[in-house]
C-alpha cells in the first residue's frame, strides 16, 4: 500500500463519486489533497466571508484543482457562477470541472471498482463552520 | 555530457531499468516530471492529468490548442535537458525529437505479453481481465501519442540504437547493455 492509499483511508468524502475519483487518482499514482483550501468569494461590509468555494481535490504535481460536477442543472449554474467569480479574484488557480458521472462505467469496465473504503456521511463543505475553519482570504484584503 | 531516451512497452519494467541506468550513471531521470512541468509551463495542467489517464476514465478531452501548447512545452523541456546532458528521459516521444542528437542513445524496452500481464497484476492488484484490458489501453495511448505527435510507430526498432527484452535480460544485465551502448556511441 503507498503512502497516499493510507491516507485516502483518514478522509471523510462528501459523496461517493469522491471517493471513485479519488481510487482512479491513487492508481494513476497521482498525490492529491481532499477539500484543502477554500476560497472566499463574497465579504460583508465588516469584512466577514459570507461565500466561499472549496473545490474537491488538489493536485500538487498539477497545481491544479478538481471540482466533481453534477449533471442537475440548479446545481451546475449555481457553480459555474462560483467558478466565474473564483477566477476573478483568483486568476492564478488553475481548476478543472469534471463530471462526476462520466468515470463511473469506465472504472467498471477496467473492473477498477473494488474499493472497500467506507464512505463518510455527507457534509456540506460550504457550511458557516467549515469557511471558518478552512477559508483563504482574497491577498487584497476584500 | 550524453542523455539515454527510454521508450517502453507497458508492463516491460522498462521504468526501472530507466531508473536503474540512471543511478548507475549518478545521472537525472526525467519521467512523469517531463509531463507535470510542460503542462504547467504551458499553463494547461488538464493536459497533464489527461496524459497521465492513459485508460481514459476521467474523461478529459483537452482542446486541440492546448495540446498543441503542451506538445511544444514538452519539445523544448527534452531538448533543455538534453542540452543540460546527463539525464534519462523516459518517454513522451524523446527518442524523435532527439533523434539528430548524436550523443543521445535511444532505447526500447520490450517483454512477452505473458510476463508484462503478470507484471501488472502484480504491480496494480489487478485480475487477469482487469490487467489485459489496461495493458491493451495503455498501449494504444502511447502509441497514439507518438503516431499525433510525429507520425511514426513507437514499435519501429529503426528509431533505437537499442532495443532490449527484459523477459530475456535481467534488468541488471540489461543495464549494462545500455551502459555499454552509451559507452560506444560517446555518450559518455
Amino acid at each position: 500500500m503507498t503512502q497516499q492509499d493510507t491516507s485516502r483511508r483518514n478522509v471523510v468524502f462528501s459523496h461517493p463519486s469522491e471517493q471513485e475519483f479519488a481510487h482512479i487518482l491513487d492508481f494513476y499514482q497521482i498525490p492529491w489533497e481532499y477539500e484543502p483550501r477554500a476560497f472566499a468569494l463574497a465579504w460583508d461590509e465588516n469584512g466577514n466571508v459570507t461565500e466561499a468555494f472549496t473545490p474537491d481535490f488538489y493536485l500538487p504535481e498539477q497545481d491544479l484543482y478538481i471540482e466533481l460536477t453534477t449533471m442537475e442543472q440548479h446545481l451546475i449554474t449555481r457553480k459555474h457562477r462560483k467558478l466565474r467569480r473564483l477566477r476573478e479574484l483568483y486568476p492564478e488557480v488553475k481548476i478543472k470541472l469534471i463530471n462526476r458521472h462520466a468515470f463511473k462505467q469506465l472504472m467498471l469496465k477496467y473492473g477498477l471498482d473494488e474499493s472497500e473504503i467506507p464512505i463518510g456521511n455527507t457534509a456540506n463543505k460550504e457550511s458557516p463552520s467549515e469557511i471558518s475553519r478552512s477559508v483563504d482570504s482574497h491577498p487584497s484584503g476584500e | 555530457m550524453g542523455a539515454i531516451t527510454v521508450s517502453r512497452q507497458v508492463g516491460s519494467r522498462g521504468d526501472e531499468l530507466a531508473a536503474l541506468v540512471a543511478q548507475r550513471l549518478g545521472w537525472r531521470l526525467v519521467s512523469r516530471d517531463l509531463i507535470n512541468q510542460a503542462a504547467r509551463k504551458a499553463g494547461v495542467p488538464e493536459v497533464a492529468l489527461a496524459e497521465v489517464d492513459e485508460l481514459g476514465l476521467l474523461g478529459i478531452r483537452p482542446s486541440a490548442r492546448d495540446w498543441r501548447a503542451y506538445q511544444t512545452q514538452v519539445e523544448r523541456i527534452i531538448r533543455e535537458l538534453a542540452d543540460e546532458g546527463n539525464v534519462v528521459i523516459v518517454g513522451r516521444g524523446g527518442q524523435i525529437v532527439l533523434r539528430a542528437r548524436p550523443d543521445v542513445l535511444h532505447v526500447r524496452v520490450v517483454a512477452p505479453f505473458e510476463l508484462r500481464l503478470n507484471w501488472l497484476q502484480q504491480e496494480r492488484g489487478l485480475g487477469r481481465e482487469a490487467a489485459a484490458a489496461c495493458l491493451e489501453a495503455s498501449s494504444r495511448a502511447r502509441a497514439r501519442y507518438i503516431r499525433r505527435s510525429y507520425h511514426v510507430n513507437v514499435e519501429d526498432p529503426s528509431l533505437y540504437h537499442l532495443v532490449v527484452n527484459t523477459g530475456l535480460l535481467s534488468l541488471e544485465r540489461a543495464a549494462n547493455l545500455v551502459i555499454q551502448a552509451l559507452q560506444e556511441i560517446g555518450g559518455l
